[in-house]
């Protein structure tokens, strides 16, 4: 199955500063879930349902926070762990040992679509789907796994793939960061797609057909779109507004950027880049044979198309193209820069060269242009050269 | 006054290229979109809405003077002055009206003074031409003061984003359907470079998105009619390609890129371009004096603003424009950087080439120098000859 793409550098993961780092962000978020900013998903997920569940099957886990955390609140029993990181899976490993928590984890690269063995009664998706490249065959298989009254639950981005934002989200951040005090804006930089194909294949690769593709397998009991659009690129990885000490102001400033992200959603209510949801199995699609078939054959020739065309899946837009134009340039620039910079220093050498000063001394002296004017002599000199020419050809 | 707005000494940058309008399918098009019958035009639909013919009109911008001249032959107005600041088109416009004998007079003005020829006007024509007044509020004020209750102001304008500086969702679905048309068709989209833009014609499309907005302040609005060209417009117009190619290859290609557009239209209606809208004054407003002085404010406050302190640029650039700026600044120092390289490396060969050098430095560092020099002895004696030979400079 080596045709999915995978990441084998787990090191990318676990970094840098997320917008639901801020308490603001978080707490509006877990509003739109729950209707109370303290209640996070999984605490609604539990009340919604009214379950403990036996058994929960965790995607892509990585080094396991989020079922430690869900076994803590008392939403599962046991959970089996899976991930392609062998050193996050590591991680969880021990981190279960040690709170002595009923968590397995196994090694697998989820794109193949075969799960462990169950029974399970609960599958979760946090910020996993986005990763999954063979989100139809995952989905379906998690779609036959799960009982009848299984359930299966996502908190994920569900944005533009390879967060290659809306035109008019990206333009609209931009010009609420404008309206930013300087000290606090964003460096804007548009998620560079052939950095993003090095850095990890493998992010936000479907991720808007992982709501479409949810539908086709689940019963949606839960939807909640949770923005993002504005406020996710103004707030991620802001470091300046993550180190600004008056609280109060970052507070005003991370509030005055939701928002906007609020207004946003509001007009552009598919524009949204999270979501949580979560559902019961549709078993009745697992006998829609010409339809499995047909979905199954459309991710075949998407996966195939993408790895002739270097893993890009969709064609490069306006503002992409630009910016990839720019990078470019900025890239040759350098080169040409270090190869003037050799060249003057090699100048320079000759110019310091005793050898190339005293030559020129004697070449350029009166006495040898004075010589040179005698007729015969240059005459002479000419006839040599010729020779020397001839003879060097 | 005039030396405060903007105004283009260089007229002959006006009826250069090919317009989207220059193809019959699209002129029908907007015809059929302001008249509902794709056969009558602008002028045409407005005599028939208005069943007059006007004593005497005012004609904004009108450069060379084509449009009153069809409107006089049309039969819509009787008598008409036409201004604009260029002396040269002015001339060429009176000369035309001379030749043929029409009653049209001209004056050579800066219409950003909203100061009009003495007499009564019975309608006001804007022909493509507030897109390129600074003082918008000023001018249009001064239109409804200069017509009487029955008069009419009429515009055929290009309302679209300033200084052609398209938004983004809508550029980069036209490069979208660029690309969807056949290579022997595309369009080379170029995002208009606004350095450039300042350059060639700082009147150009300076506050055209305030245009509709400022006639709704000073006129009862009678029609106004969105004609698009978010989508269409860039695609067909300067395209080199299409207007080489023959009818009956582009013809179905040109309907695809109207249909994108209208779809754009549809989808976004504050996104069209053009618009042709009518209407009379609407006197009670000239009343209203605490009004009338927040909207003079507001314009000089902008104009101050954009003269003294941003070079002519009127608002924050979008990431589109702030990225092909980088690129070109990029561009352009790369081109000094290999000049300099050229210049470099022409000069190193120059030198390496000095004859007595060229000859010593073979010898210096043939074989059996080197060797020579590897021996103690000789490696002493040649210290001790430089030595004296730079104590004795």
């Amino acid at each position: 199955m080596a045709d999915f793409d995978v990441n084998d550098n787990s090191d990318i993961y676990y970094q840098g500063r997320y917008w639901n780092d801020f308490e603001v962000v978080e707490h509006r978020i877990n509003e739109r879930i729950s209707g109370d900013p303290a209640c996070p998903w999984y605490e609604h997920f539990a009340r919604v349902t009214g379950r403990t569940f036996e058994r929960a099957l965790i995607l892509n886990c990585g080094n396991g926070w989020v079922e430690r955390g869900l076994v803590a609140a008392g939403l599962i029993r046991q959970g089996v762990g899976i991930d392609y990181a062998a050193d996050l899976l590591d991680e969880a490993r021990t981190a279960a040992a040690q709170s002595r928590l009923p968590l397995r984890y196994e090694q697998r690269n989820i794109n193949t679509g075969v799960l462990p063995a169950g029974p399970f009664d609960l599958v979760v998706n946090h910020a996993a789907a986005h990763h999954i490249a063979a989100i139809d065959r995952v989905f379906r298989e998690v779609c036959r796994i799960l009982p009848e009254d299984g359930w299966f639950v996502s908190f994920d981005y569900v944005g533009p793939h390879r967060n290659q934002y809306a035109p008019e989200a990206w333009e609209a951040a931009w010009f609420v960061n404008q309206a930013l005090p300087e000290s606090v804006r964003q460096d804007m930089q548009y998620p560079h797609l052939p950095t993003m194909l090095v850095t990890d294949p493998t992010e936000a690769i479907h991720s808007e057909l992982i709501v479409e593709t949810f539908r086709r397998y689940f019963r949606t009991h839960e939807f909640t779109p949770l923005g993002g659009a504005i406020a996710y690129p103004l707030l991620t990885h802001n470091t300046r507004l993550f180190e600004l000490e008056d609280r109060a102001e970052q507070q005003a400033v991370v509030e005055q950027v939701l928002e906007a992200d609020d207004r946003f959603l509001r007009e552009h209510p598919e524009s949204t880049l999270f979501a949580y949801f979560a559902g019961t199995p549709d078993k009745s699609a697992l006998e829609r044979t010409d339809q499995l078939a047909s979905w199954e054959a459309d991710e075949t020739a998407r996966e195939r198309q993408a790895a002739e065309h270097g893993g890009e899946y969709y064609e490069r837009g306006a503002l992409a193209s630009a910016l990839i134009d720019l990078d470019r340039a900025r890239i040759e620039h350098e080169r040409d820069r270090a190869r003037l910079q050799a060249l003057e220093a090699e100048v320079a050498a000759l110019r310091s060269d005793p050898l190339y000063a005293s030559t020129n001394r004697l070449v350029d002296s009166g006495l040898t242009r004075r010589i040179r004017a005698v007729p015969a002599i240059g005459a002479t000199e000419r006839r040599i050269r010729g020779a020397l020419r001839k003879g060097a050809g | 006054m005039s030396d405060g707005f903007a105004v283009n000494a260089n007229s002959e940058v006006y009826y250069t290229g090919t317009y989207w309008n220059d193809y019959e399918v699209v002129r029908r098009r907007i015809n059929r979109r302001i008249s509902g019958d794709p056969t009558t035009k602008w002028h045409q639909h407005f005599r028939n809405v208005t069943g007059r013919t006007f004593k005497r009109a005012l004609i904004l911008n009108c450069g060379n003077g084509w449009v009153e001249r069809e409107l006089v032959e049309e039969g819509l107005i009787a008598e008409g002055v036409g201004i604009d600041y260029a002396q040269d088109l002015v001339d060429q416009a009176a000369e035309a009206a001379r030749a043929q004998g029409l009653p049209l007079t001209y004056e050579q003005a800066n219409v950003n003074d909203a100061s009009f020829p003495a007499g009564d006007y019975d309608l006001v024509v804007n022909h493509a031409a507030a897109h390129h007044i600074a003082a918008i509020d000023r001018v249009l004020r001064e239109v409804c003061r200069a017509l009487p209750e029955d008069g009419w102001f009429v515009s055929f304008d290009y309302v679209g984003p300033h200084r052609n500086q398209y938004r983004l969702d809508a550029w980069e679905e036209a490069w979208r359907v660029n690309n969807e048309l056949p290579e022997s068709l595309r369009q080379e989209m170029e995002f208009p470079p606004i350095p450039v833009m300042l350059v060639v014609d700082p009147t150009e499309a300076v506050h055209s998105e305030l245009i509709v907005d400022t006639f709704h302040r000073y006129f009862v609005p009678d029609q106004v009619t969105a004609l698009g060209g978010a989508i269409a417009y860039p695609l067909l117009t300067h395209n080199a390609r299409m207007v080489a190619a023959d009818e009956e290859a582009r013809s179905e290609w040109i309907e695809h890129v109207l249909r994108a557009d209208d779809r754009f239209l549809a989808a976004h209606p504050e996104s069209t371009l053009f618009a042709y809208f009518a209407g009379r004054p609407d006197k009670a407003v000239l009343r209203e004096a605490a009004q009338l002085r927040r909207w003079r404010e507001e314009e000089d406050a902008r104009e101050r603003r954009a003269t003294e302190e941003r070079g002519g640029e009127y608002y924050e650039r979008g990431p589109l424009a702030t990225a092909l700026v980088a690129l070109e600044e990029q561009r352009a120092e790369h081109a000094a950087v290999r000049a300099r390289i050229a210049e470099l490396e022409s000069e190193l060969a120059a030198m390496r080439a000095r004859p007595l050098y060229a000859r010593a430095r073979r010898i210096a560092d043939s074989p059996w120098v080197r060797a020579a020099r590897a021996n103690a002895v000789v490696a002493r004696l040649e210290r001790q000859v430089r030595g004296a030979g730079q104590a004795g400079r």
